[in-house]
């Protein structure tokens, strides 16, 4: 028996999921076989294999367009987040007036402020819609957890900047920032995976058939019965979101390994 | 030492922010060179004390006269090391003198003098979370000590330490007193630690934290195992406890 406290071997956690998911891969061809399922209800992981080779270019780079504008508004979510919560944290009359109209951005659902937004960039810019969509629901992580770490300072290394008469300046450089860098990477790897899905939701509800992303690809492959082409394309997109998480997390390990309880 | 005051408060009073009565009428000097502790019961506000000498907070009533108030003149360690954990042990220690806007050959200096005194010279390079308990308290001393402080104020930093390693710390901070010249003031629960350190042993009593006893340790320096082995030494320390248990009653020894 495995005793309490000791650590899983590293391949095992490896292994575990993909064995898991090799087995749901299998138990799902045979039961649409055995079943008889029509392709269009629930197509076999074959099938979505197939459709998937078929459609690879397109699928491709419609992946590119949709991983693209999520980057730009994941790095606008950081470059914003970050800035923002430092104004919080050089003035709490700052915070206090602009962290309630922050909340109310973020609690407002990105599909009922979508028409504004494509009302005020114009249709035929349909991609800063889409940027300015999932920028909104990517930014509130980061701002939430850098005013939070940025606030999360040992009171006696505070007292010690007081002692030598260090500077706001100095104390941002030397003491907050460096002590709020595991709450940004942390906020990081959620806001990456939410810019991808405010790109995806923006591309729904701002798309056309001019727009090239991903989600546009799973409403036309919808609309035309291609099942299978759409899982293939909800794969591309999961794969996406996890190899964004995945790197977030390594960077993560990277930066904090030697110094933080987190990444030890 | 000379009886030329580094540091005097005069009737100090303290409220905290609920307007509860912290310190009353407090009157003190500390003389150059002197090692003096203060002892008393959880939450006499001996911590409250040590702020007010450092400038940390300001009293509500009274004078606090330090002839220690530049930056770098007054040298502080906390109850925890309080270090940057994503820095350096030398990074950590040269942090002063950064803030103070040394050159970086000045700085590098400093750090290094400041290393070899607490005998970490070779861990320069580490981070803190890769040091022991007591070597961590010997970096925030590093700290403390960089900038060449006439006075050095502590805030009960071996409270956390076993037994053996705050013998060693003892001996240690009582050496680099004696070879610096430095004014010391400890604030400690430990009345072991205060005889075995202390030219002058102050006695606070419980909530409003006043000074209602002063005791002189004239044991000669340097001191060691001889002096904590002594009958003197377990005498003092049990006139101590007696003046502890005995609240309200001022008395000087």
């Amino acid at each position: 028996m495995k005793r309490p406290g000791t650590a899983w071997p590293a391949w095992l956690r490896w292994c575990a999921p993909l064995l898991l998911g090799v087995l749901i891969l299998l138990g799902w061809q045979w039961l649409v076989h055995a079943l008889e399922l029509p392709v269009y209800l629930l197509p076999a992981p074959s099938e979505i294999w197939r459709a998937g080779a078929d459609a690879w270019p397109l699928l491709l780079q419609s992946a590119w367009h949709t991983l693209r504008l999520a980057m730009i508004a994941f790095s606008l979510a950081v470059a914003g987040g970050v800035l923002i919560a430092v104004a919080f944290s050089q003035s709490r009359v700052l915070e206090a007036a602009l962290y309630p109209y922050a909340v109310v951005l973020q609690v407002t659902p990105v599909v009922a402020i979508a028409p504004l937004i494509l009302i005020w960039v114009g249709v035929d810019n349909a991609a800063t819609a889409v940027v300015l969509l999932a920028w909104i629901v990517a930014f509130f992580p980061i701002l939430s957890n850098m005013t939070l770490g940025l606030r999360s300072v040992d009171p006696g290394l505070r007292s010690l900047f007081r002692l030598y008469g260090g500077s706001r300046w100095q104390e941002l450089r030397l003491l907050r920032l460096p002590a709020s860098l595991p709450f940004l990477l942390s906020a990081m790897k959620v806001s990456a995976g939410l810019s991808l899905v405010g790109v995806v939701v923006a591309e729904f509800v701002a798309g056309s058939g001019t727009s090239p992303g991903l989600a546009w690809r799973i409403i036309e492959a919808g609309n035309r019965l291609q099942t299978a082409r759409m899982f293939a394309a909800l794969l591309l997109l999961a794969s996406i979101g996890i190899a964004l998480f995945a790197m977030l997390a390594m960077l993560e390990r990277r930066l904090l390994a030697r110094w933080h309880d987190s990444a030890r | 030492m000379n009886d030329h005051p580094v540091l005097a408060l005069q009737q100090i009073s303290r409220r905290f922010s609920g307007g509860l009565l912290a310190l009353d009428d407090i009157s003190v000097e500390i003389r150059e060179g002197e090692f003096v502790t203060v002892v008393g019961p959880s939450g006499c506000g001996k911590s409250t004390l040590l702020n007010l000498m450092a400038g940390l907070a300001l009293p509500d009533g009274g004078l606090v006269i330090s002839q220690a108030r530049s930056p770098g003149e007054l040298g502080m360690v906390f109850q925890e090391p309080t270090l940057m954990p994503w820095a350096s042990v030398a990074d950590n220690v040269a942090l002063p003198l950064r803030l103070l806007g040394r050159p970086a050959g000045e700085i590098a200096r400093c750090v290094e003098r400041a290393l070899l005194d607490v005998d970490l010279a070779g861990f320069a390079a580490s981070l803190p979370a890769e040091l022991s308990g007591g070597m961590r308290m010997r970096v925030a001393i590093a700290r403390a000590l960089v900038t060449g402080p006439r006075l050095l104020l502590m805030d009960e930093p071996f409270a956390a330490l076993d037994e053996l390693t705050r013998e060693q710390m003892n001996e240690q901070l009582l050496a680099l007193w004696h070879r610096l010249g430095i004014t010391c003031v400890l604030v400690t629960h430990s009345l072991y630690e205060a005889v075995f350190l202390s030219t002058r042993v102050l006695i606070m009593s419980t909530r409003p934290g006043r000074i209602i006893a002063e005791t002189r340790i004239d044991e000669a320096y340097p001191r060691g195992a001889p002096w904590r082995d002594s009958a003197s030494f377990a005498a003092t320390r049990a006139q101590l406890a007696r003046t502890l248990r005995t609240p309200d009653r001022t008395a000087t020894a």
